[in-house]
C-alpha cells in the first residue's frame, strides 16, 4: 500500500456504534463528514404539539420540548435522506410528517404518580416511525391529572435544532505517535507510570506504545520526562472516526448519508459552475 | 484513651449538624421567640397596658385573661384546637389555611379575646369577653395550622413540606420580621465621653422589661469631677438620686458604690454638690419631681411625682414598685454603674467592647411584636377611654362590645407588619420574604440587621469580630453601604430564648440557697469574697467562684438547669475572679462538644445511635455531650478545631471543647460553596450575594402560589460537587443550578471580559431553561353611592378605550382564558369603573354614568401564556381576579450565569455544536470560559471543583467538597488518573471548525452553574419616538415607561469635543423638547396668543410690542416661568445668530 492511498477499515461495528479507521483521508474531508453528520443528516423528530388537555404540573412548552428530544425511528434509505437534507437546505422541506397521539390519565386508585413514558406516544398511520426506546420518561402525573395531545414529527437537520441530530457524540482522533530519543534518555520510568491509560512500556530499552490508540494525547508522559526524550505527536493521515447514534438511524446509514449529502452538494456546485 | 475511629470527620460533622437542623429547623429562632411571645408576653402586655379609667373618675375597666383564639374544630387533624381564623364580610368565621390567605390576599391571623372587668364606683360587673383584635400568626408556630400535620397533609393544604416557616402572611404577602442586632439590655456599658465635650466617661444601661417597656439610664463623669445621672434626659446629681432611693448619708452612698478608697476620693465633688441640693430623701424626691420633665405623671405634687419617676423611669427592669426592696436594688445597680464609671476613668478597667458578641442581643420576632402590640394596645386604650367617656351620658349597663373597636388593634399591628415601620421609629423591620430560591428564603430568615446608621462609617462595627466565629457567617454580607451591618447567622448558631421571670427568680434563689451565694445586703466582711453577677446585676458574693462555676456547669450539663444559662468567669480590676451568669434572651450561642479530662464526651456509640436515629440532638444536649456557649462563656473555653487536634495534642486536658463542624462557621448560603477554603475571601462574599439570585425551585407549591413574580428553572440539579452544608440546609431538595461541562479556553475572543460561550445544542437540549411568572390582578371594587367596578369587556364608548384589538383575547366574562398567548399591552382582565366625576356629570348631562376603562394589561415589554386564572373574593367581599402569565425563557445572548465561586459572566456566543471543540471521547463542552477569569480572582476552589466534578461524573457519585474537610484535591487527581484521564484535568481537544488538534491541552471538567435572574428579556429596550413627560416635555425615562435612552453630560462632552454642533442641537433640542415661544423684544417677556383677535399680545408693551418667535427647549421655557413665579425677572434679549 502506498503512502498516499486511501484505506478504510471498520474497527468496531455494533448496533448504534461504529468505528472506522481512515488512512490518508484529508483532515478537511474527515471533519467535513463529522460536521455533516452532526448538522445535516436529517431525522424525524417531534416538532409541533397540540394539547387538548393538560392538567399535569408540567407546562405544555416543557412537555413539547421533552417530546422533541425523543429519538424516532427514521426510514433509513441514505439516498432519500440525503435528498431530504439537500431539499431542506434548499428551502423545500418535505411534506412528510408523522402524527402521534398521547393520552394519559392517572387513575386515583393507583395511589402513586403515574410515569408516562415514550411507549405511550402512539404513531398514527406510519407504524414504523415510533420512538426508538420505550422507556424514556416523559413526565409524571398525579392523581386524576390528564394529558392529551397530538404531536407531529417532521424531518429536520441538526443545525436547525439539536433534536434532529442523529448522533450523540461523533468524534475522531488522530493516531498518536511517540517519538523517543534513545540518546537523551536516562533510566527513569516516570513517564511510564504517569500515563493515565497505561499505554507505554519499555521494549529493548526503547519506549513504545502498547497500543497507540489507547493514548489520549494528554502529554502527561511528555511533561514527566525530565530529559526531554519523550515526545507525543499525532499523525493526521491516520484517524479513527466513531459514530454513536441516538437510534433513529443506524450509524452506517448516517455515515453513508453524510457522504451522499457532501457528494450531492459538490455535484450541485459543479452544476452551478457549469462544468 | 479511646480512639476516634469515625468513618470520616466529615460524616460526623455532617451527621451532627443534620441532627441539629432536622430537629430544630433553620428558623428555630423565630419560632421560639414567637411561641414565647404568644405564651406569656402577649398576655402580660395586654394586662399591663389595658387599664382604663374614665376621666370622669368613677368607672374603671381592666382587661384580664386575654386569650388567643378559641379552640375550634380543625378539619385537617380532626381535633379541637386553636388555629388561625378568617372572618368573612358576612361575619361567618372559619379556619383558614396559609394558602387561602395568600390566594385571597388575606392576613393569616388569630383573634384575640379578652375579659373586661368593670367597676363602677363600688359595683363590679361580671367579666365580659370581647373580641379586641387579631394577631398575625407565624407560619409553623404552635398556633399555625401546619403544626402537627404530616407531609401529605401539608401537601393537601397547599404547603411545601420543606417550607421553613417563620414568616407571617399579611394581606396575602409573606412578610418576615428581620432580627435586629441590639446592644445588650440591662447590662452596663461604659465608654469614653465624646472628645469635644466636658464628659469624661459615660456608663449606660438600656433597661428593658420583657413587656417591651424601655428606658435608658445613664451616669456620666464630667471634667469638673461631678457625677450625674440622667433620668428621662434630665440631669440629676448622683447624690440626689441615691438619697431619693433611701441612701441618705454620704458615707452610705460611698460605701455602696465602692470600697476602694482611691475611687471614693473621686466622689467628693459630687457629694459637695449634692449637699447643697437635697439632704433628705423627701427633699431629693421633690428635687427630682421638679426637675424631670414629661407630662406622663398624673400627680402634680413634686414629691409624689418624684416617687413615680423613680419607680417607673429609673431602671424599670429591676421593678416598678415603690417598695424599699426595689429601691435598694436600684441603688445597688446604680452604685455598680458608678463604680464601673470610676474604674474606667482611672484606667483600671477597659471601656466595654461594644462589638464583642457577648454584648450583643438579637431582638427577634417575638420581642419586636411585643413593641408593636404594646403600642397598639396603648392606642386601643386611648380609643376605649374616649368611647367610655362619651357613653357615660347614657344610662344602663356598660356594654363592652359597643365600646371596643376591634379593627383598631388589628390595623395597627397589620400596618406595622405591612410597612415595616415600627412604633419605636425603626424602619424596614418587616420585609417581604425573598422567594427567588430556597437558599435566599432561608438566608433572609436568618438575617441579622444592625441598627447602626448606614451612612456613618462605623468601621469597627462592620469588621468581623473574633467572637462572631461560629455565630455570624464571615462571608455573607452585602457590599457597599451595608457591608458588615447586615449579617447572617452561621449554620449552627442558636439564639437564646431566655428564662421567664419566674424561672429567672427561682434560679436566682437557688444561687443563694443551694450554691452559697451571699446576698449583697447580708455581707459585712468582704475579705476573700468574689463577686457574682446575674443578668447584669451584682447579686452577691461567693467564697470561690471557680468552684461555683464548675457546679453550675455540671448542673447545666446534667440538665438540672437550663442549657441556655451561661456561666462565664472574668476578672475584676484588682485581679479577683468574678462570675457572670447570664440567662436573658437574644444571646447568640453555638453548640460545642464537651471535652472531659482531655477526652471528647461524644463517643462512637453516640454517633452510631445518631446515625440510626436512636438518639436525637436534644438527647445529646440533655446528656451533657453537647453544650451551648455564648460569646461570654466561650472566652473561658479552649476549643479544639477537630478530633484530630484533640487526639494528637500533647496536652489534651487543656481543651474544654471540640468544634462540632469546622464548616459550620459559614451561613446558609456560603456553606454551599465547595472548596470555599481555597478561594480568595471576597469571592465567597460575591457568591453569597449571587447565590441568592440563582433560579431554581424556590418552593414546590409554586404552581398554586400567587407570587407577584417568580422564576422556575426547568431542570434543577443537585450539584455533583456538594458540601455537607448544602445537604444539611436542604439545597439538594430545592436546588438552583445545573452541572455543566466547562472548558477553560479562549474561543475566538468571545470570552473577553468574563463572557460565556455556550453550546447551542446544550441550550436546545434544555440547559438553563426557565419559566418566568407574573401575576396580574384586578378587584371589582364597590364605591359609595352604589357604584361598582365591572369586570367585563369594555364597550367602545367607555373613556380610555384601547381599540378592539387589545381586548381580543378576553373571554365573555372579561377575563382571558388559560393557555392563551398574550403579547405586550394586550388586556388580561377587562374592567370598567365609574368615572371619578361620574356621579356629578350624571345629573348635569342627564345621560348614563360616565365610565372609564381600568382594564389590566400585560406589561408593554412582556409576553407570555396565561397559566392560571384565579377568581375569588377579597376580605371585603369584592370579587378578585388574579391571572398568572408564564413565559418560557431559553438562554439567549446576554443572559447571566455564575459558578459557585463568584465567577459571573454573560452569554456572548451561542456556538453550533459542530463548531465546538471535542475531547477524544467525544465530549463537547456546554460552556467555555476564558482562562483570564482565574489569575487575578484566585478562585482556586473552582479549579478544584472542576476536577472534582469530573471525578464525580466519571464515578457516578457526588463528591464531598465541604470546606476544610472535603475530599483532598490530591486524591481527586489520583482518581482522575485511575479513570484514564490526565490528573491535571486537562485533555487534548480537536477544534470542531478546522478539525485540527488544539495545540494546548484544555482544562475541562464539570462545574455547577447557576442561572441568575438578570435576563436580557427583562432588560432589552430601545425606542425611536414615544411618550414625553408632562412637566418638561422631554422624553420619559426608564424601560417601564417606554423611555428614551439618556444622552447625558458625558455624551454631550464628546460632541462638543468633536465640534459636532449640528448633531448636538439635533440631540438636545430638535429631538427632545423643542418648542416655539413668542417673545416681546421690547420687554423680553413671553407674550400670549389671543385666538379671538388672532394675534400675539404683550401684556406689558401692548401695541408697541415687537413679537418674535423663538425655538427653545421647553424645559427652558418652564424655568423662565418658574423664575417669574419666584418674583425674579428674567428677560430675553433677542438677536440674530452671530450678533452680540
Ligand atoms: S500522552 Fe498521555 S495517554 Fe498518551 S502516552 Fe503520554 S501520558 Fe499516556
Amino acid at each position: 500500500m502506498s503512502q498516499t492511498e486511501l484505506s478504510v477499515k471498520v474497527i468496531e461495528d455494533k448496533p448504534g456504534l461504529l468505528t472506522v479507521e481512515f488512512s490518508n483521508l484529508r483532515r478537511e474531508v474527515l471533519n467535513g463528514i463529522r460536521r455533516t453528520i452532526l448538522a445535516e443528516v436529517p431525522t424525524l423528530a417531534i416538532d409541533e404539539v397540540l394539547f387538548t388537555e393538560n392538567s399535569s404540573p408540567i407546562y405544555g412548552e416543557y412537555i413539547a420540548h421533552r417530546l422533541g428530544m425523543v429519538p424516532i425511528k427514521t426510514p433509513d434509505d441514505p439516498e432519500i435522506l440525503s435528498q431530504i437534507s439537500i431539499d431542506i437546505q434548499g428551502g423545500n422541506p418535505p411534506n412528510m410528517r408523522v402524527e402521534y397521539q398521547l393520552r394519559a390519565e392517572c387513575p386515583p386508585q393507583l395511589g402513586q404518580p403515574l410515569t408516562v413514558s415514550s411507549d405511550m406516544l402512539k404513531p398514527l398511520g406510519v407504524e414504523e416511525a415510533r420512538p426508538v426506546y420505550d422507556n424514556i420518561q416523559l413526565f409524571k402525573l398525579g392523581q386524576n391529572q390528564v394529558v392529551e395531545l397530538q404531536a407531529t414529527a417532521r424531518y429536520g437537520l441538526g443545525k436547525q435544532h439539536a433534536k434532529f441530530s442523529p448522533v450523540s457524540p461523533v468524534v475522531y482522533i488522530y493516531k498518536p505517535v511517540l517519538i523517543f530519543d534513545k540518546t537523551k534518555d536516562e533510566p527513569c520510568d516516570q513517564h511510564v507510570s504517569v500515563c493515565p491509560t497505561n499505554c507505554l512500556e519499555y521494549k529493548h530499552g526503547e519506549l513504545v506504545f502498547t497500543n497507540p490508540w489507547d493514548c489520549i494525547l494528554c502529554r502527561a508522559c511528555e511533561k514527566a520526562c525530565k530529559s526531554g526524550a519523550t515526545k507525543i505527536m499525532w499523525d493526521e493521515s491516520v484517524a479513527r472516526l466513531t459514530i454513536e447514534a441516538t437510534g433513529s438511524l443506524p450509524p452506517k446509514v448516517i455515515l453513508k448519508t453524510a457522504i451522499l449529502i457532501l457528494l450531492k452538494k459538490f455535484k450541485l456546485v459543479s452544476e452551478k459552475v457549469g462544468a | 484513651m479511646e480512639s476516634f475511629a469515625f468513618r470520616k470527620d466529615s460524616d460526623v460533622s455532617g451527621l451532627l449538624v443534620r441532627s441539629l437542623i432536622d430537629e430544630k429547623g433553620l428558623v428555630r429562632l423565630h419560632l421560639d421567640s414567637y411561641n414565647r411571645f404568644i405564651q406569656s408576653e402577649f398576655k402580660k402586655i395586654i394586662e399591663e397596658v389595658c387599664v382604663i379609667e374614665s376621666t370622669k373618675g368613677d368607672v374603671k375597666i381592666k382587661a384580664a385573661n386575654p386569650v388567643l383564639g378559641r379552640p375550634i374544630y380543625d378539619p385537617w387533624t380532626g381535633k379541637q384546637r386553636i388555629i388561625p381564623e378568617v372572618t368573612e364580610p358576612d361575619f361567618v368565621t372559619r379556619p383558614i389555611t396559609p394558602m387561602e390567605a395568600r390566594l385571597r390576599g388575606l392576613s393569616y391571623t388569630v383573634p384575640i379575646y379578652c375579659d373586661f372587668v368593670i367597676t363602677d364606683g363600688d359595683d363590679q360587673y361580671e367579666a365580659q369577653q370581647v373580641l379586641i383584635g387579631e394577631l398575625p400568626v407565624m407560619l409553623k408556630s404552635s398556633i399555625c395550622v401546619t403544626n402537627g400535620l404530616t407531609k401529605d397533609q401539608l401537601i393537601e393544604i397547599g404547603e411545601d413540606p420543606e417550607d421553613p416557616g417563620g414568616y407571617f402572611i399579611i394581606n396575602g404577602s409573606e412578610r418576615i420580621i428581620v432580627s435586629q442586632e441590639d446592644l445588650g439590655t440591662n447590662h452596663i456599658f461604659v465608654e469614653e465621653g465624646p472628645s469635644n465635650s466636658s464628659v469624661l466617661t459615660v456608663s449606660k444601661v438600656s433597661s428593658v422589661t420583657r413587656t417591651a417597656n424601655r428606658t435608658t439610664t445613664q451616669a456620666e463623669l464630667t471634667k469638673d469631677g461631678r457625677i450625674y445621672v440622667y433620668i428621662l434626659r434630665s440631669k440629676i446629681p448622683m447624690a440626689v438620686v441615691f438619697r431619693a432611693l433611701g441612701f441618705v448619708t454620704d458615707r452610705d452612698i460611698a460605701s455602696l458604690i465602692t470600697r476602694d478608697e482611691r475611687l471614693q476620693e473621686l466622689l467628693t465633688q459630687s457629694f459637695i454638690e449634692g449637699e447643697t441640693l437635697a439632704t433628705t430623701e423627701s427633699e431629693a424626691l421633690r428635687y427630682i419631681g421638679n426637675r424631670v420633665l414629661g407630662g406622663f405623671t398624673k400627680s402634680t405634687e413634686p414629691k409624689k411625682r418624684g416617687e413615680e419617676i423613680i419607680a417607673t423611669r429609673l431602671l424599670p427592669h429591676l421593678g416598678t414598685s415603690n417598695s424599699q426592696e426595689v429601691k435598694t436594688k436600684k441603688a445597688q445597680f446604680l452604685a455598680l454603674m458608678i463604680e464601673r464609671l470610676l474604674e474606667v476613668n482611672v484606667g483600671s478597667r477597659q471601656p466595654t467592647d461594644k462589638d464583642h458578641y457577648a454584648n450583643k442581643r438579637l431582638r427577634l420576632a417575638g420581642d419586636l411584636l411585643a413593641i408593636v402590640l404594646r403600642n397598639a394596645v396603648q392606642n386601643f386604650v386611648k380609643d376605649l377611654r374616649h368611647n367610655l367617656d362619651r357613653s357615660r351620658g347614657r344610662k344602663g349597663r356598660i356594654q363592652m362590645k359597643a365600646l371596643v373597636s376591634a379593627n383598631l388593634l388589628t390595623d395597627k399591628i397589620v400596618h406595622a407588619l405591612a410597612t415595616g415601620n415600627w412604633p419605636d421609629g425603626r424602619t424596614g423591620v418587616s420585609q417581604i420574604l425573598d422567594r427567588v430560591n430556597y437558599l435566599s428564603t432561608l438566608s433572609h430568615l436568618r438575617r441579622v440587621v444592625s441598627p447602626l446608621n448606614r451612612m456613618h462609617a462605623n468601621p469597627e462595627a462592620r469588621e468581623l469580630h473574633m467572637t462572631q466565629w461560629g455565630r455570624i457567617c464571615p462571608s455573607e454580607t452585602p457590599e457597599g453601604v451595608n457591608v458588615g451591618l447586615v449579617k447572617n447567622l452561621a449554620l449552627t448558631a442558636i439564639v437564646s430564648v431566655g428564662l421567664t421571670e419566674t424561672e429567672s427568680s427561682r434560679f436566682e434563689d437557688s444561687l443563694y440557697r443551694r450554691h452559697g451565694v451571699q446576698p449583697l445586703s447580708s455581707v459585712t466582711n468582704f475579705t476573700g469574697l468574689q463577686r457574682v453577677y446575674f443578668d447584669g446585676r451584682l447579686i452577691g458574693y461567693h467564697q470561690n467562684v471557680h468552684q461555683l462555676a464548675e457546679e453550675l456547669r455540671s448542673r447545666r450539663r446534667s440538665g438540672q438547669i437550663s442549657p441556655e444559662i451561661s456561666v462565664a468567669l472574668t476578672a475584676s480590676p484588682d485581679g479577683k475572679p468574678e462570675l457572670v451568669v447570664t440567662a436573658d434572651s437574644g444571646r447568640v450561642m453555638r453548640p460545642l462538644i464537651v471535652v472531659r479530662n482531655g477526652e471528647s464526651a461524644l463517643t462512637p456509640k453516640h454517633i452510631e445511635d445518631l446515625a440510626t436515629q436512636r438518639l436525637k440532638w436534644s438527647d445529646l444536649v440533655a446528656a451533657g455531650v453537647i453544650e451551648y456557649l455564648d460569646a461570654a462563656e466561650e472566652e473561658n473555653a479552649t476549643i479544639a478545631v477537630d478530633f484530630e487536634t484533640l487526639k494528637n495534642s500533647s496536652h489534651p486536658e487543656k481543651y474544654t471543647h471540640v468544634e462540632i463542624a469546622p464548616w459550620a462557621i459559614m451561613g446558609v448560603v456560603a456553606s454551599i460553596i465547595p472548596y470555599s477554603d481555597h478561594n480568595q475571601s471576597p469571592r465567597n462574599t460575591y457568591e453569597s450575594a449571587m447565590a441568592k439570585q440563582a433560579l431554581g425551585l424556590y418552593s414546590s407549591n409554586f404552581r398554586i402560589r400567587p407570587d407577584s413574580r417568580g422564576h422556575i428553572l426547568h431542570y434543577p440539579q443537585r450539584p455533583i460537587v456538594t458540601t455537607s452544608g448544602a445537604r444539611v440546609v436542604g439545597f439538594e431538595k430545592r436546588p438552583a443550578g445545573q452541572n455543566v461541562i466547562l472548558a477553560v479556553a479562549p474561543f475566538e475572543g468571545y470570552g473577553i471580559n468574563d463572557a460565556l460561550i455556550i453550546n447551542k445544542a446544550s441550550v436546545e437540549r434544555g440547559l438553563g431553561r426557565s419559566t418566568f411568572f407574573r401575576l396580574y390582578e384586578a378587584v371589582e371594587k364597590k364605591y359609595p353611592g352604589g357604584f361598582t367596578d365591572k369586570i367585563s369587556i369594555p364597550e367602545q364608548t367607555v373613556r380610555g378605550y384601547r381599540g378592539s384589538k387589545m381586548y381580543e383575547k378576553l373571554d365573555e366574562d372579561g377575563i382571558v382564558l388559560p393557555e392563551t398567548m398574550l403579547y405586550g399591552d394586550e388586556v388580561v382582565i377587562g374592567r370598567v369603573s365609574p368615572s371619578r366625576f361620574g356621579s356629578q356629570l350624571q345629573s348635569v348631562e342627564g345621560g348614563g354614568i360616565l365610565q372609564q376603562d381600568t382594564s389590566v394589561a400585560l406589561k408593554h415589554s412582556e409576553q407570555g401564556r396565561v397559566d392560571r386564572v384565579i377568581i375569588t373574593f377579597d376580605k371585603d367581599g369584592n370579587r378578585l381576579v388574579r391571572v398568572r402569565v408564564r413565559d418560557n425563557r431559553v438562554p439567549e445572548l446576554g443572559d447571566k450565569f455564575a459558578s459557585r465561586h463568584g465567577q459571573k459572566g454573560v452569554l456572548a456566543y451561542v456556538v453550533p455544536q459542530e463548531d465546538m471543540p471535542f475531547t477524544p471521547q467525544g465530549i463537547v463542552p456546554d460552556m467555555i470560559i476564558n482562562p483570564h477569569a482565574f489569575p487575578s480572582r484566585m478562585t482556586v476552589g473552582q479549579l478544584i471543583e472542576l476536577i472534582a466534578g469530573k471525578v464525580g461524573a466519571l464515578e457516578a457519585r457526588q463528591v464531598d467538597g465541604t470546606p476544610f474537610i472535603g475530599e483532598e484535591p490530591q486524591s481527586l487527581k489520583e482518581a482522575l488518573k485511575r479513570l484514564g484521564f490526565n490528573p491535571a484535568g486537562v485533555e487534548s481537544l480537536i477544534d470542531g471548525r478546522t478539525g485540527e488538534r488544539l495545540q494546548a491541552e484544555i482544562f475541562i471538567g464539570v462545574v455547577y452553574y447557576q442561572k441568575l435572574h438578570h435576563m436580557v428579556a427583562d432588560k432589552i429596550h430601545a425606542r425611536a419616538r414615544g411618550n414625553v413627560q408632562i412637566t418638561t416635555r422631554q422624553p420619559t425615562e426608564g424601560r417601564a415607561r417606554e423611555g428614551g435612552l439618556r444622552f447625558g453630560e458625558m455624551e454631550r462632552d464628546v460632541l462638543i469635543g468633536h465640534g459636532a454642533a449640528a448633531l448636538l442641537k439635533d440631540r438636545l433640542l430638535d429631538n427632545s423638547d423643542k418648542t416655539t415661544v413668542a417673545v416681546c423684544e421690547n420687554c423680553g417677556y413671553f407674550v400670549y396668543f389671543d385666538s379671538r383677535r388672532g394675534e400675539y399680545v404683550c401684556p406689558i408693551d401692548g401695541n408697541k410690542a415687537k413679537v418674535s418667535l423663538v425655538s427653545v427647549p421647553y424645559a427652558f421655557k418652564l424655568l423662565m416661568q418658574e423664575l417669574i413665579s419666584l418674583g425674579i425677572s428674567p428677560r430675553l434679549k433677542l438677536g440674530e445668530v452671530g450678533e452680540r
